[in-house]
């Protein structure tokens, strides 16, 4: 008998057809080019570390700086710039960004797939996530660095108290490297959904993908209030409109409202694919299935929602009234319940298990105290009247590093030593990996947990020194002294995990016995992951066939023949994994990086008030995503590919499922999000406003823009005959209706300018005016892009890449002219009729 | 039986969308009646407004009370014979039910201030 796992000669031309297709090319431009989710991830992991030692270096110096009463290692300035450079560095630039790497890098192999279905996408929100940090630490180089800190508060932030830059590096960098999160969000729901390996039902699906699906979901709901929030107070800051400014019916705790409408998911946001990593870890160490798989499946969703409900939290003593209070405050105590699920779970399969102190384990064991303990002061916290005491002092200090450090930084830890032998093919050194544990286990906690007591204390954040009589100056040296202990341990994990890439030992294949997919692969993987796609029936399929690590690499079933040169992934149904489709992905390509480097030419355009060659840089940009458009995917594909022998599946084009149309879906879902956000605002300002209309804007005649308003549903009734058409295969037909619609859209944006110059006032002089002003752009701007990709398709269907069987195209574009035309009925109904109900 | 509700992730989550659609609700409308000044005579011990957040309440504790038992019902249902998406729907079923519960908890964990604090008082410390 032979060796299932033994290479034929037709086996041989197979894989090499197969590296030939994914490999990437080498060198510098292999490396600005390349898409690969592994060297995606890889890249996101590398850049957050590094960010992760740039905040770090500057958590020492204000270490040193509160060492003693009186210290002038940083003026109070540089000490601002310093809190606030350090809290945005860690949040937006270190812990987001490398857990959306470790989902990038981790999950097609769990599911079972050999790509995200957007490769390019991906290399563009890194390429965005870089620049996005670089352009914020910028700054520096011009002496115009935030420190306003890393919430941004106005009035703090407004130009009245901040005349300079700083604040504008904040929110147009941070906001340039949220793309990233937007885009990951998209592509790891669409993955996770549509791409799992065919047998692998919702009911099976590995855990850590359930944390990252509602993860994702939380990226698409939690990031566009503070996307939104950026927008506005830029607008407000570069063109003197006004939404946060008392003078002119602006409100302050509108920024406090959108900010924390993120903060509190974003909190979540980097926990969950952190528990997700414990939740693995924790089957793996005890080597048996996972205590409570429904269970887990509940405490992550609800989490995921009650997370929502937790912001005014933030806001206990702004002066909002009591009652609205105790419904945050009963919130934060409900999430405690799916908190509580998971540890119990956890502890429970630990119990039932036989762990074994491995160096992850030692990690995952940090977790549990540091996290525990923060979570008990986050209740404390949560209770209204204790929050009065603490508020603003180190207490907060204390509990939010608890969370976030324990809650993040330790599953990470532990999992980047759990998967290091599945990037680099070598095992981690366990005397280092131990002391480095100690170090930062021990030299966090002493950092951390005096703080706590000089918090009640009363010292206060983000203030650069303290008064002796305080008496907490021993406590704060006792701080400094472990925080740089914590320091060194850090960077001797960082040194260690450098090292096994080069010296570590072989490692044998799945050193960890674990169940998962990923470890039936090849150690380091190759770049097709795998060369014929798994079929799985198990939760754990490497539990339950343990020779699949063998079988993992012969070519021979489902897409393991890449003669015709494309990179191909399989398309399964959202719940039951059965085969639906191939999916035909992007390969190498420059326009990513090309396209990140534009936005980043126009963003710098932009701060240095040069707003024409700003727009005029569009050109460029537009042009390169057009280019990335029409070479995306494999535009000249069949409509139906024969994925193994016997088994025809249509290519995404013509599939309904494909992963284009659920792209646009959770993109329009995003995108309705920050609608919803501005309306919020909208009404927000309303709320106390004592004239709606503020004068001299006016409501004026309703006749000219009600016949306005009839243009919106002209358009997407025109969408959507054009997609009617091309249906029944008249190309013509489709070309023309989307002509029409784009003329609708035009006319409707031309009719409604020339209202609101007439009677909304100028967006300079009134809340109402800005408001009102920004609605309506915003929903201009979308009309543009509908355009844009309408005539987008006209050119497909003019080039023959359009027609009645791949019809994915038109589809999208139907769809999202009908979203227009609702988000402009909205818009147009809060602008011309919601004042005339008040009135 | 068991081909009669089709679950999607959508339906799943339903509960905990009418949890969060009843916070926002509460706190737009006390935003509302506070700076508006809306009636607040007492009646039976509570202002008319409190009566009103509690009234809102209550369709929002009936729907996820439904969703939990139609949960209930369909994670229970074992078909005669098993076919191959009935561990799927149990899952998906069960966990409908479970959301419903802890959205019944949140809903009244939100609720019950409303029988304790006057709406519209500042924080006084």
């Amino acid at each position: 008998m032979t060796d299932p796992a033994s290479h034929s000669p037709a086996d041989q031309v197979r894989l090499a057809h197969l590296h030939r297709v994914w490999a990437n090319p080498p060198g510098l431009s292999g490396t600005l080019t390349g898409v690969f989710h592994s060297a995606v991830g890889m890249r996101y992991v590398h850049t957050g570390l590094a960010f992760l030692l740039v905040g770090g270096l500057l958590s020492m110096f204000i270490r040193l700086q509160l060492a003693w009463p009186g210290n002038e290692v940083l003026d109070p300035d540089r000490y601002n710039q310093f809190v606030t450079m350090h809290g945005t560095t860690m949040m937006f630039l270190f812990a987001v960004p490398i857990m959306e790497g470790f989902a990038i890098y981790l999950l097609p192999k769990m599911l079972g797939t050999r790509d995200l279905p957007f490769p390019r996408m991906g290399a563009f929100g890194y390429w965005c996530y870089l620049f996005g940090g670089l352009f914020l630490y910028s700054g520096f180089l011009f002496g115009e660095v935030p420190d306003a800190g890393w919430f941004m508060y106005v009035p703090l932030t407004g130009r009245t108290y901040s005349p300079g830059m700083g604040p504008d590096f904040w929110l147009i960098g941070v906001t340039f490297a949220e793309i990233a999160a937007v885009t990951a969000a998209i592509e790891l729901i669409v993955s996770i959904l549509l791409t799992r390996a065919p047998g692998m039902g919702i009911h099976r699906m590995p855990l850590f993908a359930w944390y990252i699906l509602v993860m994702a979901f939380m990226i698409a709901f939690g990031f566009p209030p503070l996307i939104l929030a950026s927008i506005l107070l830029e607008i407000e800051r570069a063109f003197g409109f006004a939404f946060f400014e008392v003078a002119r019916g602006g409100d302050p705790l509108l920024w406090q409202h959108l900010f924390w409408l993120f903060g509190h998911p974003e909190v979540y946001i980097i926990f969950l694919p952190a528990a997700g990593v414990v939740t693995t870890l924790v089957a793996t160490v005890a080597q048996r299935p996972i205590v409570g798989y429904h269970w887990i499946v509940l405490a992550v969703i609800a989490m995921g929602f009650l997370s929502f409900g937790l912001w005014v939290h933030h806001m206990f003593t702004v002066g909002i009234p009591l009652l609205s209070l105790s419904f945050f405050s009963a919130a934060s105590m409900a999430v405690a319940i799916p908190t509580g699920i998971q540890i119990f779970a956890w502890l429970a399969t630990l119990w039932s298990g036989r762990p074994r102190m491995s160096v992850p384990m030692l990690y995952l064991a940090g977790f549990f105290f540091i996290f525990v303990l923060g979570g008990l002061t986050g209740v404390m916290v949560a209770l209204v009247p204790f929050d009065w005491q603490v508020h603003d002092t180190h207490f907060v200090v204390a509990h939010l590093h608890y969370v976030l450090i324990g809650g993040m930084m330790f599953p990470m830890f532990a999992g980047l030593y759990h998967w290091l032998p599945l990037a680099s093919g070598r095992m981690p050194s366990e005397v280092l990996g131990r002391a480095g544990f100690w170090l930062v286990f021990l030299g966090f906690n002493l950092t951390f947990l005096p703080m706590h007591l000089t918090g009640m204390a009363g010292l206060p954040r983000r203030v650069y020194t303290y008064a002796p009589e305080l008496g907490v100056s021993w406590l704060n040296l006792l701080s400094t002294a472990a925080g740089f202990a914590l320091a060194v341990g850090v960077v001797a994990i960082l040194v260690d995990l450098a090292l096994c890439f080069r010296h570590g030992r072989t490692a044998p294949a799945n050193p960890w016995h674990a169940g998962s997919l990923e470890w039936a692969m090849a150690m380091p993987p190759q770049p097709y992951n795998f060369a014929a796609i798994p079929r799985v029936d198990s939760g754990y399929p490497l539990w339950d066939d343990p020779e699949l690590p063998r079988h993992g690499g012969v070519p021979r079933g489902l897409l393991s023949d890449a003669s015709h040169g494309q990179r191909e992934l399989m398309g399964t149904g959202m719940l039951d994994a059965r085969p639906q489709q191939v999916i035909r992905v992007a390969t190498t390509s420059w326009a990513p990086i090309l396209a990140a480097l534009a936005i980043a030419v126009l963003l710098g355009f932009f701060i240095a008030k040069a707003y024409l060659a700003a727009a005029l840089t569009l050109l460029p940009l537009l042009g390169i995503l057009a280019w990335w458009l029409w070479t995306t995917g494999d535009r000249n594909a069949p409509a139906r590919i024969e994925a193994e022998p016997g088994l025809w599946l249509p290519v995404q084009a013509a599939a309904p499922n494909a992963p284009g149309w659920w792209a646009t879906v959770i993109a329009l879902l995003i995108d309705g999000s920050l609608f919803a956000s501005l309306v919020f605002a909208y009404f927000y300002l309303w709320l106390n406003a004592p004239a709606w209309p503020a004068p001299p804007a006016a409501t004026g005649p309703l006749l000219l823009p009600l016949l306005a308003a009839a243009l919106l549903p002209a358009a997407a009734f025109a969408g959507s005959t054009a997609l009617r058409r091309s249906d029944r295969g008249q190309p013509r037909g489709l070309r023309l209706w989307l002509l029409l619609a784009s003329v609708a859209g035009a006319a409707y944006v031309a009719a409604q300018a020339l209202v609101l110059a007439w009677i909304a006032g100028d967006p300079t002089g009134h809340a109402y005016s800005s408001v009102v002003w920004t609605l309506a752009g915003f929903h201009w701007v979308h009309v543009a892009v509908t355009v844009l990709i309408s005539a987008f398709v006209w050119a497909r269907s003019a080039a023959g890449l359009v027609d009645a069987g791949k019809r994915l195209e038109p589809r999208i574009a139907a769809a999202l002219w009908r979203y227009v035309a609702a988000q402009g009925l909205v818009a147009w109904a809060v602008i011309h009729v919601f004042p005339r109900m008040t009135t | 039986m068991t081909g009669r509700h089709p679950y999607t992730l959508t339906r799943v989550t339903a509960p905990m969308a009418v949890w969060a659609l009843h916070l926002v609700t509460v706190y737009s409308l006390e935003g509302l009646a506070c700076a508006r000044g809306w009636p607040l005579e007492r009646i039976a011990g509570m202002s008319q407004f409190n009566w009103l957040l509690v009234l809102v309440s209550l369709p929002a504790l009936g729907v996820t009370a439904w969703l939990l038992a139609l949960g209930w019902r369909d994670a229970r249902t074992r078909s005669g014979a098993p076919h191959q998406g009935a561990p799927r729907r149990r899952l998906l079923a069960w966990t409908m039910m479970a959301l419903a519960a802890v959205a019944i908890v949140a809903i009244v964990f939100a609720t019950l201030p409303v029988f304790m604090l006057p709406p519209c008082t500042p924080e006084a410390h």
